[in-house]
């Protein structure tokens, strides 16, 4: 079964167009995407790049409510579980 | 023999003060380098008291006239795309019309947000085609200063006013392709107003009154999954392909948006792509004629090449076609 993964998470995120200088260290996964300089273009970025890579159709509305990286995690490993 | 169109002359209005990012940046939370990175904008105008929304269409109107070597009294019809002409009635067609001395014209306003431009010329083009005008004098005329909110970190950064024009005219053969364009309302919620002119803001003044609100990655997740394929129907129903496209003209959004559909488009490595944004901000339904403006006033661009224009924006709505520049 495919999972998604903090390592993963992290990956992806530092992979964005603004991401290489982010500081995703400690307890980052519970703060909210602006506090990490992660702005709304960047949440997107990250939602398109977890479509491509896990085959996921993420709605608007799904994106609308990704506020943290956990939020992400969560929603991902929900989705991935459901498709099994 | 079939009676075809072309635009004939273009005219722009670029307000007179000019504001840079660091005017504005810190009043938003927002740093210079954010701003140019996400947005591509470096200045945007700022229209001053004196100058009207209907002073900018008229003067973009009278030069688009001049370079057409048309006169006000052969205007079958104006139309004036906007969506800042803050009352239902008169028209702002009716008095830019007036204002010129076009007195045998139809007028009328249009409202299809920022992609007001394609979808006037692709009407003005039509009225041409069809004999319903000789001449369509067609305006994208914007004062969106009047209903952004300079607090918003969303919107203030990005867009600013301007007025740009063109003559439409008969042609023996087609200068102006067919349009492609449609809409999605269930997406309405990404850019608009935030209200309606409800009556009760005549009587209690706490209620906010009605401003510009979007959210940005909403718009650029549609236009970077709809408008490229959109934009080349536009190529085919012109039966081209895109390595005729010499020129890329898209509505002047978000600098992002605009290299993101270049790069999905494929055109040709010499394409010129229109870059206003960078100077001029988002003038919604006057960036298309400003950016066109731009390049020709710069020698980037000469009469006669194939320019692919799209616009796209609140409804959402878009529009789209190939014009040989004037």
């Amino acid at each position: 079964m495919t999972t998604f993964t903090i390592v993963k998470l992290k990956e992806i995120m530092l992979s964005t167009a603004d991401g290489a200088g982010l500081e995703l260290e400690g307890d980052f996964l519970d703060k909210p995407f602006p506090d990490l300089d992660f702005d709304s273009l960047a949440v997107l970025e990250l939602a398109t790049r977890v479509q491509q890579d896990y085959d996921l159709t993420i709605p608007d509305e799904a994106v609308a409510e990704l506020t943290t990286p956990r939020d992400v995690l969560d929603y991902v490993t929900r989705r991935l579980g459901e498709s099994v | 023999m079939t009676r075809h169109s072309r635009i004939l002359g273009l005219g722009v209005y670029r307000p007179r003060r000019s504001v840079s990012n660091a005017e504005i940046a810190e009043h938003l939370g927002l740093s210079e380098d954010w701003i140019v990175n996400r947005s591509g904008v470096r200045r945007r105008g700022y229209a001053e008291p004196d100058e009207s929304l209907l002073m900018m269409a008229r003067e973009a109107a009278a030069k688009a006239l001049a370079s057409a070597g048309v006169e006000p009294d052969q205007i079958g019809c104006v139309v004036v795309a906007t969506t800042t002409h803050l009352s239902q009635m008169p028209s702002l067609a009716s008095q830019v019309a007036h204002a010129l001395g076009a007195t045998h014209a139809a007028s009328f306003d249009l409202l299809a947000a920022c992609a007001g431009f394609p979808y006037g010329l692709a009407l003005a083009s039509d009225m041409v085609r069809a004999g319903t005008a000789d001449h369509v004098l067609m305006i994208g005329a914007e004062r969106i200063t009047d209903i952004l909110d300079r607090d918003d970190a969303s919107t203030a950064f990005l867009f600013a006013d301007g007025a740009g024009a063109v003559v439409v005219g008969t042609s023996d053969r087609q200068q102006i392709g067919p349009v492609s364009w449609g809409s999605d309302g269930s997406r309405a919620e990404a850019v608009g107003m935030t209200g309606y002119w409800d009556p009760a803001l005549r009587t209690d003044p706490s209620l906010p009154w009605p401003r510009l609100g979007m959210t940005g990655w909403r718009v650029y997740r549609w236009a970077s999954t709809e408008l490229a394929p959109a934009a080349r129907r536009a190529v085919e129903a012109a039966g081209l392909t895109v390595s005729d496209i010499d020129v890329f003209v898209p509505h002047q959004a978000n600098l992002l948006i605009i290299e993101e559909l270049a790069r999905q488009l494929g055109l040709r490595e010499d394409a010129v792509i229109a870059r206003d944004i960078t100077d001029t901000g988002n003038t919604s339904a006057a960036s298309i004629p400003l950016a066109l403006d731009r390049l020709l006033t710069a020698g980037e661009v000469t009469s006669g090449m194939r320019a692919l224009t799209i616009g796209f924006g609140s409804g959402l709505v878009y529009a789209g076609q190939v014009i040989e520049i004037p």
